[in-house]
């Protein structure tokens, strides 16, 4: 490919870097395909006949305000204030693990979801999955209550139907101990699912049971048994790690416990007083959120990664650590040619043996158990144990399971009478290969709990809905061991019931769910509500097992799978959860969709990732569509080249193109088209994470794909007057570099960050208030995950355009996550970039706009004004950092649409929802500054330095974000803005950003170099 | 202009420029009703904007009928009862919240709709044995893109008198102050005529002898007030 000679060091897309006409367009018109097209077709004299009609007709009805009513509570308690939220600790389960949460609830009905910050594995922040719970709740497509289905038609039926006939049917079962009765359910760690189904189990004795988690992977357990001989899992301590491995692992993502591990990672990413770095190496296919943290980064196919920690095993015996296979390993370690390889083995393998006891390794969910023992056991000769990695106790995997492949073949055989599905959709995740879709067919009575009527559900006879999380009670683990209880926040909208309540009405005893939670915990009634009260059970977290290494056997690798660049026909195809929909089962979430994954900012579908270099062997091009063959199976999905990816291989996600999943994500009924390409149509049991034998061939058609990483960017101008003046966006540097070069602590500053107040040549006039309130963003601490992005989404009312918006670049999110790369475009850095509105203290969007709707606040906020605004639009014209978004649609009309009145309970009643035609933009949250300003009066004091916490602060699981009063030189924004790395954006404009980034700092190891620009060439 | 056509026969071949002026033939027959158009357009465009900005709800003196006859004259006002009885919210919430129907009840269970006592009771009694919510009437409606806390207003010493009038001498609640945004900037601007001493913002009858900005001054200075006129105050 070409690479344009171009001064400048950082590039957001190949077509940035490459200056392609598409990169032009963008770069001109902020939003590119926009009106000017629309009006081509229509004369003049068709837009005055247009606009005559409208005005006569026009009714001054809306101008007038109609009449209100009040509707109070019958009986209403003291603590129940309206409009006072009220804050409850629940627990959300994803994939068998639990987070703890703290849900916001208004007026009886929840509206925001946080980390529960009473409890260490969140420390008050959350994940995406916990921020866009709420709007799953509130999904208008959700089941709306139980059905009959057969012969294609659904006709709705009652609870009290269905116990009519679990009455007969049941009983009748139960007196054949439960003989072809078969539940299939997900992977569930929470103590009363445990309980209810053991108990079912014991009721029916001879019903089969079968865990089926289509994100689950049971190799790092696996691998523990092998390699210790007990069953154990590794909980990972990284507050003390100062070298770490992350093999395919993207722990600071999508780890049951990445809020606690990124939050740990992050606090040894700060350098400032001498404290040390930690360094962190990953190997991985594509590029993930913990590539872009890494310091080192080498780009793998899957397979090829277990014989990279071969030879970086041998490389440690070489170099002297005592290994009871010494000689096996030497021997054992494999050829393996990649660019790079050796160095980086060398320098991981000097770092691991220089901080024995503080360097851990970990490998991730898509390696083969073989990989894990290897992995632990390394770990266990390396001093890890018990300092940055423990083990915890895990019940042995159940061998009177079924596997989901056994029950396929029985379904087939005829010999499953009764299917109970318990939530999930296994006609749609299933493996391909076992025809579980069609196999269902042949049990004579399906019964299906689920959220929505989807895939399974359209193959089942009775369908019932099932409870959402934040409806009822339930209780799960967590990652520590500790057991979180999780209670309702509002009655089943739909009349749902949980799995637990379902297990229990089928054994003839039906109960209450939180009968069935409260019987976990031991003791009186205080103990309850203590639990209930804090969302968890204190001292519940499990402790540490002792573990022993044992004897593996030696590693065995297939060359062929190792080679360099392996032809058309042996490519490797790898299968990851969508870092956005999951598993599928968020497919239907719209701010999921819409939110422009972390690495490759793609929104509203899935891509097939490829490398620049095997598509240019595979003579396919970017946003061709290509047929995938492997297996036999085959799908056509669309290609993406992307930087850093390994070649020789094609990564999918998951989750997309479902049939049955609603009006966001596909609906066949209602000629929905369904968003992505379904790669689970792939995906067979012999390569669930990794199938080798791919065969691509191109199309030749086109799709665009809506990825959102060339918008909102500088113009050419700009780009061309930073290059020249050597004042980047994104300041980063070697720690090196940092502690002892040239310009030390302060390379980060340029001469316009010197700039005072009063070197201004014109007298600036500035009202101060009694508080001045700033943002402070660390860049070496941000990982890049945007779970403030949702978060600012559910917080503001942000709407959700859709995939056709999205390619005009009109995506609403007030923070945005800029992405930028630097270096080969093989295998560049990554480095992370929030922006919000700078709320600049001279604003180029006040003095622009006509209608003052956008003003400047005595505290430093810029306001902006909704009913005041007419669109002229000029102030997101004049905003240098582009953080302005325009209401060109009405995008809130689907929620005036009849039945998805359900949507309005979503909104926060605080913050005012806007319609067409208004411009909005980051507010630093201003109702929880009010909220904070009107307790303060009430309590006759000033607002503390850090006690508003700003939606996208309080999310942040590294605590990146700092906000609060800068008049307090105690806070941590005002000791962050002093802070010797902080710049603004821009500065040179002299606009006064109230928002300061701190500049990055990466801790390469000294034998390695990285791409990247060093301080003496820059000059400031 | 005059040219050969391609038929043979003679054509007028028309300026393009006149092209764009020529109207469609049944216009016409309009022409006459030009004068009256002209005359009644305007009209119809100011009637419009005035009938639209009158919005019934904004008015001063605007006083819906209410589902149950609630009279703040007999139970504010003859009865003597706090403001904060019914309305207890409003000293620690934004919002000071319409009464539950059980507050009501407290007194009522023993008030019953007999003929001795009243008939205008009876909604009460059948709202409260019917179950269903009681749909008030909103006196004082701000739009929704407001958003107004009573709390700090009547920490500062604001009584309910400046904004709602006297309530306790009202049949029927009506409104008495525009409550529009330029009356609340004229108070924010200019606080020390509206402020009374803490102890008396639920004595809606109260009067002094002082004058009323001397004692506003010194009531400003004292609770430090420094009620913002920023935009974000309100709007958000």
């Amino acid at each position: 490919m070409n690479r344009s000679a171009s001064t400048q060091r950082y590039w957001r897309s190949m077509n940035d870097l490459e200056k392609t006409p598409e990169f032009q367009d963008l770069l001109l018109k902020e939003f590119p395909g926009g009106p000017e097209e629309a009006w081509t077709s229509t004369s003049r004299r068709g837009f005055l006949q247009v606009m005559g009609a409208s005005l006569a007709l026009g009714s001054a009805a809306a101008c007038r305000f109609k009449e209100e009513h009040i509707l109070p509570l019958k009986e209403r308690d003291e603590s129940r204030i309206p409009g006072r939220p009220k804050f409850y600790a629940s627990a959300m389960e994803l994939d068998g693990w639990a987070q703890p949460i703290l849900v916001a609830c208004y007026d009886g009905r929840p509206t925001k979801v946080d980390g529960n910050a009473l409890h260490a594995e969140s420390n008050g922040a959350s994940t995406v999955w916990a921020q866009a719970g709420i709007l799953g709740l509130y999904d208008p497509d959700r089941s709306r209550g139980v059905a009959r289905i057969g012969g294609g038609a659904e006709s709705d039926a009652t609870w009290a139907e269905f116990e009519e006939f679990t009455k007969s049917h049941f009983r009748e079962l139960k007196t054949r101990q439960g003989e072809g009765l078969a539940v299939i359910a997900g992977a569930s760690r929470s103590p009363a699912f445990r309980r209810s189904a053991a108990a079912f189990r014991k009721f029916f004795p001879r019903a089969t049971w079968t865990t089926w988690e289509s994100a689950g992977s049971g190799a790092e357990e696996a691998g523990c048994r092998a390699a210790f001989g007990k069953p154990v899992r590794p909980r990972y301590l990284l507050a003390d790690a100062r070298v770490i491995v992350a093999l395919d692992d993207d722990f600071l993502y999508a780890r049951p416990d990445a809020t606690r591990l990124a939050r740990e990672f992050a606090a040894r990413r700060k350098p400032e007083g001498g404290a040390w770095m930690n360094r962190l190496y990953s190997v991985e296919p594509v590029f993930t959120v913990t590539g872009a943290a890494a310091d080192h980064r080498v780009p793998l196919r899957r397979a090829q990664v277990g014989a990279l920690l071969a030879l970086l095993e041998a490389g440690l015996v070489a170099k002297g650590l005592r290994h009871p296979q010494a000689a096996e390993v030497a021997n054992s370690a494999p050829r393996l040619d990649a660019p790079g390889l050796a160095a980086h083995i060398a320098a991981m393998a000097d770092d691991l043996l220089a901080h024995r006891g503080a360097a851990v390794i970990l490998a991730g969910a898509a390696q083969p158990a073989e990989v894990h023992a290897r992995a632990q056991r390394l770990n266990t000769l390396l001093d890890a144990t018990g300092k940055t990695v423990e083990y915890l106790a895990v019940e042995e995997p159940d061998a009177s399971e079924t596997p989901v492949a056994a029950l396929a073949q029985s379904l087939n055989e005829g010999k499953v009478g009764t299917l109970v599905v318990l939530g999930g959709n296994p006609a749609y995740d299933a493996p391909a290969d076992l025809g579980l879709g069609a196999a269902l067919a042949k049990a004579s009575v399906k019964i299906h709990l689920g959220l929505y009527r989807d895939e399974t559900a359209k193959k089942c006879d009775w369908h019932l809905p099932q409870a959402h999380f934040l409806e009822t009670w339930s209780d799960g683990l967590a990652p520590d061991g500790s057991h979180l209880i999780g209670q309702p926040m509002i009655e089943p909208i739909w009349g749902g019931r949980s799995a637990i309540e379902l297990l229990s009405l089928l054994t003839g005893n039906a109960r209450a769910g939180m009968d069935l939670v409260r019987e976990g915990i031991a003791g009186a009634e205080d103990a309850w509500r203590k639990a209930v009260h804090d969302g968890f059970l204190a001292g519940s977290a499990a402790t540490a097992e002792a573990v022993e290494p044992r004897s593996l056997p030696s590693a065995v690798f297939d060359e062929a799978l190792l080679a360099a660049a392996p032809p058309n026909g042996a490519l490797e195809l790898n299968f990851a959860p969508c870092p956005k929909v999951w598993d599928g089962r968020f497919a239907n979430n719209g701010w999921l969709q819409e939110l422009p994954d972390p690495i490759a900012k793609i929104t509203w579908g899935n891509v097939a990732l490829v490398s620049y270099a095997t598509a240019h062997d595979l003579g396919i091009a970017n946003e061709e569509m290509i047929r995938v063959e492997c297996g036999g199976r085959s799908l056509e999905i669309v290609a993406c080249t992307v930087p850093g990816a390994a070649d020789g291989q094609l990564t999918m996600h998951l989750g997309y193109g479902r049939r049955d999943a609603g009006h966001v994500a596909g609906l066949d009924d209602d000629a929905v088209e369904a968003i992505g390409f379904d790669s689970y149509a792939l995906r067979g049991t012999a390569g669930l994470w990794s199938a080798i034998g791919a065969r691509v061939s191109g199309t030749g058609v086109t799709y665009k794909i809506a990825s959102t990483q060339d918008h909102h960017m500088i113009d050419e101008v700009g780009l061309q007057g930073r290059a020249d003046r050597v004042e980047d966006l994104v300041r980063e540097t070697g720690l090196e570099e940092f502690r002892t070069g040239k310009q030390g602590e302060t390379f980060a500053k340029r001469a316009a960050d010197f700039w005072d107040k009063d070197d201004s040549l014109f007298e600036e006039h500035r009202v101060e208030g009694e508080y001045k309130w700033g943002m402070a963003i660390d860049l070496s601490t941000c990982t890049g995950c945007s779970a403030c992005t949702i978060a600012c989404q559910a917080e503001n009312n942000i709407p959700v355009v859709g995939r056709e918006q999205v390619l005009k670049g009109r995506e609403m999110h007030w923070i945005r996550m800029d992405r930028y790369f630097q270096g080969d475009a093989a295998n560049p850095l990554a480095v992370h970039q929030p922006v919000t509105c700078q709320q600049c203290e001279l604003a180029p969007c006040e003095s622009v706009c006509p209608v003052a709707a956008t003003v400047h606040s005595s505290e430093g906020l810029n306001d902006m004004v909704y009913n005041r605004c007419i669109g002229t639009r000029y102030c997101s014209n004049n905003c240098p950092y582009k953080v302005r978004r325009f209401n060109f649609l009405n995008y809130r009309q689907d929620t005036w649409q009849a039945g998805n009145e359900v949507l309005k309970m979503a909104a926060n009643p605080e913050v005012t929802v806007r319609s067409r035609g208004v411009m909005e933009k980051c507010t630093f949250c201003v109702q929880r500054i009010q909220g904070a300003r009107v307790q303060s009066k009430l309590e006759n004091r000033k607002i503390g330095g850090d006690e508003v916490k700003t939606a996208c602060q309080q999310v942040c699981p590294t605590q990146s974000i700092a906000f609060g009063d800068l008049n307090d030189p105690n806070s941590v924004v005002s000791k962050a803005h002093a802070n010797n790395r902080a710049y603004s954006l821009l500065a040179e404009l002299n606009n006064k950003p109230r928002n300061r980034f701190l500049a990055r700092i990466r801790n390469p190891h000294p034998l390695l170099a990285l791409p990247m620009v060093g301080a003496e060439d820059q000059h400031g | 202009m005059v040219g050969e056509g391609p038929g043979g026969g003679s054509q007028t071949v028309q300026d393009p420029r006149m092209t764009l002026f020529q109207f469609p033939k049944w216009t016409d027959g309009l022409r006459p009703l030009l004068g009256i158009a002209a005359v009644l357009t305007p009209t119809y465009i100011v009637a419009l904007f005035v009938y639209g900005a009158s919005a019934e709800t904004l008015q001063v003196g605007y006083a819906p009928e209410q589902p149950i006859p609630f009279s703040h004259a007999l139970h504010a006002g003859k009865l003597g009862m706090d403001c904060r009885y019914c309305h207890n919210t409003v000293e620690s919430a934004d919002v000071a919240a319409i009464p539950a129907l059980a507050t009501c009840m407290n007194c009522h269970k023993s008030i019953l709709p007999t003929a001795k006592i009243s008939p205008k009771l009876k909604p009460l009694h059948d709202a409260w044995a019917g179950g269903q919510p009681v749909r008030w009437v909103k006196v004082h409606d701000l739009p929704e893109f407001t958003y107004f806390s009573h709390a700090p207003h009547l920490k500062a010493g604001v009584s309910c008198v400046e904004c709602h009038g006297r309530v306790d001498q009202m049949e029927r609640v009506q409104t008495v102050q525009p409550l529009s945004m330029s009356w609340c900037l004229d108070c924010h601007r200019n606080p020390e005529s509206r402020l009374r001493p803490r102890e008396h913002v639920f004595d809606l009858g109260w009067t002094t002898d002082q004058d009323r900005n001397l004692l506003g001054a010194r009531l400003r200075q004292e609770y430090g007030l420094n009620p913002r006129t920023d935009c974000s105050t309100c709007h958000r």
